[in-house]
């Protein structure tokens, strides 16, 4: 685990991500599921239900990569890092119309953007030969 | 200095990765030609971050450096003949995506003069590609690299995220918690 920073970046994220999604729904009480008014998470990051579950969601799928194998970890932080990249994208030319999903504020397009950036770097620049990396 | 080296080697990457959601994002606000120009410089930083990232090493530096170097001057003379205005794009994403283009084009010119360097004295001077051997197996696991890569995804975010913001693609993109301020003044 500790010689695999695909490994490493999957649990921790995974880990604060799980968390996230569970104390979202501390602040989400009465909130519609999929409401474009949410709780305030940390007193920043603007959250609701649907947000949670898909906190929980990609948190899990990062934890569950990270504590079994290296070429897992790698694969879905790659992936999860390309489809937040993806969908910030997408939502650039959906703004404005009734497809618009980025109900978001600021500091959650932050996070997103970063935890993108990270998730995409480490899996693609990290451990390219992933039949010689221990996955122990 | 081989420290600092080795935290930063990602950046090059991450700075494309952030110059090319920029542009896209004011590709998908600007009117006339240059919104397709800006999306296919956006297409183009975001295939090379990938390229680049899988690599590990700066992906041919002299192309990217003239096509960066020429992305530059669009984006000033952009702004300074007045275009900018005419077409819808802001001064602010374009500033931003001008810096991440000089991290990438300088990172680009200092791996040609090292190649140069290189080929006159092999003995003394780092790779030629200025990625030695970052993210290799066979090399063992810098941890200094993964901090460099965090704090440079947190740079990258910290600039990207307003230049997105003050875009009309991003002006657009409704915030939590603003919906009811914004019907009661009929926007």
């Amino acid at each position: 685990m500790r010689n695999s920073p695909n490994r490493i970046v999957a649990t921790v994220f995974g880990a604060v991500y799980v968390l996230v999604g569970l104390l979202g729904f501390a602040v989400t009480s009465g909130v519609g599921f999929i409401a474009t008014e949410g709780g305030l998470l940390l007193g920043v990051f603007q959250v609701n239900p649907l947000h949670n579950i898909a906190h929980i969601l990609i948190g899990a799928a990062l934890l569950v990569s990270g504590l079994m194998s290296a070429s897992a970890a790698k694969a879905v932080n790659a992936t999860v890092g390309a489809v937040y990249l993806l969908l910030g994208i997408v939502g650039f030319f959906l703004a404005g119309t009734a497809a618009n999903i980025l109900a978001l504020n600021t500091p959650d397009h932050f996070l997103h953007l970063a935890s993108a950036i990270v998730l995409l770097g480490v899996g693609l620049g990290f451990e390219r030969s992933s039949s010689r990396v221990a996955t122990a | 200095m081989r420290a600092l080296a080795a935290a930063t080697r990602s950046w090059p990457m991450l700075a494309a990765v952030g110059a090319g959601l920029v542009l896209l994002a004011v590709a998908a606000g600007a009117g006339g030609i240059v919104g397709p120009v800006a999306a296919a410089f956006g297409v183009a930083a975001l295939a090379w971050s990938i390229l680049a990232l899988r690599a590990g090493r700066l992906v041919a530096p002299a192309a990217t450096l003239v096509v960066g170097s020429a992305s530059l001057v669009g984006a000033g003379a952009l702004v300074a003949t007045g275009w900018a205005g005419r077409s819808d794009v802001a001064a602010g994403p374009m500033a931003a995506a001008s810096v991440f283009l000089v991290v990438v084009a300088a990172s680009c010119a200092l791996a040609l003069r090292r190649a140069r360097v290189t080929t006159t004295a092999p003995a003394r001077a780092a790779r030629p590609d200025g990625s030695p051997a970052a993210g290799s197996p066979a090399a063992g696991f810098d941890r200094r690299s993964l901090v460099g890569l965090v704090a440079g995804a947190a740079l990258v975010a910290a600039l990207a995220t307003p230049a997105l913001a003050a875009t009309p693609a991003g002006g657009q993109a409704v915030p939590h918690g603003e919906h009811v301020e914004q019907s009661r003044h009929g926007h």
